[in-house]
């Protein structure tokens, strides 16, 4: 297993290449799957400096996130499922009113590459959901999408939901997306806000470290 | 209305398609022009029902007509433009377009897959017929009666007499002249990367494939090229030049593709579409608007080749003044976000707009507007965007 | 079976059907936006 080869194919989006390495360590038994899982994600994480750069846009992440699930989905069955996840469980939707899911998957892949094991609510997900979900998980880091300027009430009425329920202080909420800025970020009440997918990971990265 | 009011409200109407014609020209105006971008925000501010106002014409005129009589502007984008609705109700059939209490919308969709996108370009008619309509409407299709058939191209009919109507309202009544011709001869421009985005393949597909298939894409693009954009070009290159007693701008593009597409596929596969098209406009001297959705910052210098007065930007998202920087030849439109119309102070509004008009306008290239459509009921405080109308149509410059 | 649809003379019959006499000459005009909006909307 040529742990750089895989990471400079998931970084070049070398989808056959990829997809060629991982069927290489199912027929060697899964071994060094561990190995070829973390270099998908360091892979996954130069596609998002090259964002940063303006070398990729959102079309290459939406490509880098379908190929990594695919290359996971053909080394799963060998992943013992011990430690994959090491910043554990989030929840990430798209706010109630707001049917847009293209942002949310992209950050989703770039999240679970990151090492969180994501439950996403999906699309139009009213607050008491994402509330129930959170209690009955124990989830303390909420990711909150949209795209519509409308989406903002949404965000808003979802952290009054967190206040309602008393568990506002146990949990720290990220809001992300076109209507989103530093203002509305702090109009909405949550902790911290992001336009790109990279900076949603590092901020959830820190709140779980 | 006598024939004084209406000969005031024909001069009016010349006054701001001059104001617009030489902001977009770069020549020094008395004033900055605003043309408004309140979609369906109207109907909510005139305490109208948006479920009744996108399936009643006399709800959604009288939602524009309060627009028109309590905001001064000197230009409106939608004036009803949303209400094909009744279209797919009398079909009997839902469509991709549904609306609530608070919002219209759309649901994912796509026209074709990327082994059918050739045959679809080869017969456009022939595809929707055969292939796209059966597969919409399921089993429905083989069962639409002449009747229903008659009932939902009335409703058409009906849904054009008004959309005519509104344009001569707001141009007789208010003297609010039209952006641009519709005439899909020179006004409706689609290229090939935005019709795959948009209606073929979806944003999603076209992601994977402009990775997975780029020489079938290609290849889409440029046969899209010779049957749709090329006739545009040779009928502009044609025609008589600029109207400038008509329209605000001789042509209007909407581009969204620039928001998915690295720097390499912007080059390969919209530039030299987009550049063919610019270059017949620059070249005839005429004035065209680009509604750029989300970012195209990134892209701006491109269009700086271009003389002052051919390409005014209409930025969705883009700080206006980063953008100037960025592409001095090219006139802006925008400026006014939503944050700010729905949450900041009066006061704040009226020192950003005065900003504006100040930085921007002052030796022309800029028309006030709003980058996101105003869409919902919290896009904007009334007052807010009450007191920007006001100030805007005062202020000298 | 539906009379309407094959193409194009399905297609044709319905233009035919549909289009009152005076708006036949618009046939070009109003059927593609009609279309359009069957097919987008």
């Amino acid at each position: 297993m040529d742990k750089q080869a895989i990471i400079d194919a998931m970084a070049d989006l070398e989808e056959d290449e990829l997809y060629d390495y991982m069927n290489e360590i199912m027929d060697n038994d899964g071994e060094g799957v561990q190995e070829a899982l973390e270099a998908c994600q360091e892979g996954m994480k130069i596609v998002g400096d090259r964002f940063e750069e303006g070398e990729y846009f959102v079309g290459d992440l939406i490509y880098a996130g379908e190929i990594l699930t695919e290359a996971t989905n053909i080394i799963k069955p060998a992943l013992t499922g011990d430690g994959q996840e090491k910043y554990g469980k989030m929840i990430l939707c798209t706010v109630k009113n707001d049917l847009h899911d293209i942002g949310k998957n992209i950050v989703r892949a770039m999240l679970e590459a990151g090492g969180f094991e994501v439950m996403d609510l999906g699309i139009d997900v009213d607050p008491q959901t994402i509330v129930d979900t959170a209690k009955n998980e124990g989830i303390k880091i909420i990711a909150l999408s949209g795209v519509l300027t409308l989406a903002v009430d949404s965000m808003k009425d979802t952290i009054e939901a967190f206040k309602a329920a008393g568990m506002r202080d146990d949990v720290k909420i990220i809001v992300g997306g076109a209507p989103v800025t530093e203002t509305v970020c702090a109009s909405v009440g949550a902790d911290e806000w992001a336009l790109s997918p990279q900076k949603t990971v590092s901020v959830c990265q820190a709140w779980a470290s | 209305m006598d024939k004084q009011q209406k000969q005031a409200m024909e001069a009016l109407k010349a006054e701001r398609i001059k104001l617009f014609r030489d902001q977009a020209a770069f020549r020094p105006t008395e004033r900055v022009p605003h043309f408004c971008n309140a979609v369906t925000w109207k109907v909510f501010d005139a305490g109208d029902s948006l479920p009744e106002a996108l399936t009643d014409f006399k709800v959604m005129e009288h939602s524009v007509r309060h627009f028109l009589d309590n905001y001064p502007v000197d230009g409106l984008m939608d004036t009803g433009i949303r209400n094909q609705f009744n279209v797919m109700e009398a079909f009997g059939s839902e469509g991709y377009y549904y609306y609530t209490d608070e919002a219209v919308g759309i649901k994912d969709h796509a026209l074709c897959t990327i082994d059918t996108l050739m045959d679809y370009l080869e017969d456009e008619e022939r595809y929707t017929w055969e292939r796209v309509l059966p597969e919409k409407f399921g089993d429905e299709w083989n069962q639409k009666t002449l009747d229903q058939w008659k009932t939902a191209f009335k409703e058409y009919l009906k849904y054009t007499y008004f959309i005519i109507h509104m344009g001569s309202v707001s141009g007789k009544e208010y003297g609010v002249p039209s952006l641009a011709p519709n005439n899909p001869a020179k006004g409706a421009i689609q290229f090939g990367i935005e019709e795959l985005e948009s209606n073929l393949l979806g944003i999603k597909e076209l992601s994977i494939s402009l990775r997975r298939h780029k020489a079938l894409l290609k290849e889409f693009c440029d046969k899209w090229d010779e049957k749709h954009i090329d006739p545009m070009i040779e009928k502009v290159y044609l025609s008589d030049g600029p109207q400038d007693d008509k329209y605000c701008f001789d042509a209007s593009m909407i581009l969204l593709s620039h928001n998915i597409l690295n720097p390499k596929q912007f080059d390969m596969f919209l530039w030299p579409s987009l550049k063919r098209m610019l270059d017949a406009y620059a070249w005839k001297g005429e004035s065209v608007r680009i509604f750029a959705e989300g970012s195209i910052l990134r892209y701006a210098e491109k269009f700086n080749r271009y003389p002052k007065g051919t390409i005014t930007f209409h930025l969705e998202q883009d700080d206006p003044f980063e953008f100037r920087e960025a592409a001095p030849n090219c006139a802006i439109m925008g400026g006014l976000d939503t944050e700010m119309l729905a949450n900041a102070t009066v006061e704040e509004c009226i020192a950003h707009t005065k900003k504006l008009c100040d930085e921007l306008g002052r030796q022309g290239g800029f028309i006030l507007s709003e980058g996101k459509m105003l869409s919902y009921k919290n896009d904007a405080k009334a007052d807010n965007l009450k007191a920007i109308c006001d100030f805007v149509t005062n202020y000298k410059l | 079976m539906n009379e309407y649809l094959s193409y194009p003379e399905g297609y044709e019959k319905l233009c035919h059907d549909l289009l009152p006499l005076p708006l036949r000459p618009f046939k070009k005009m109003l059927m593609p936006l009609f279309l359009k909006i069957l097919k987008d909307g």
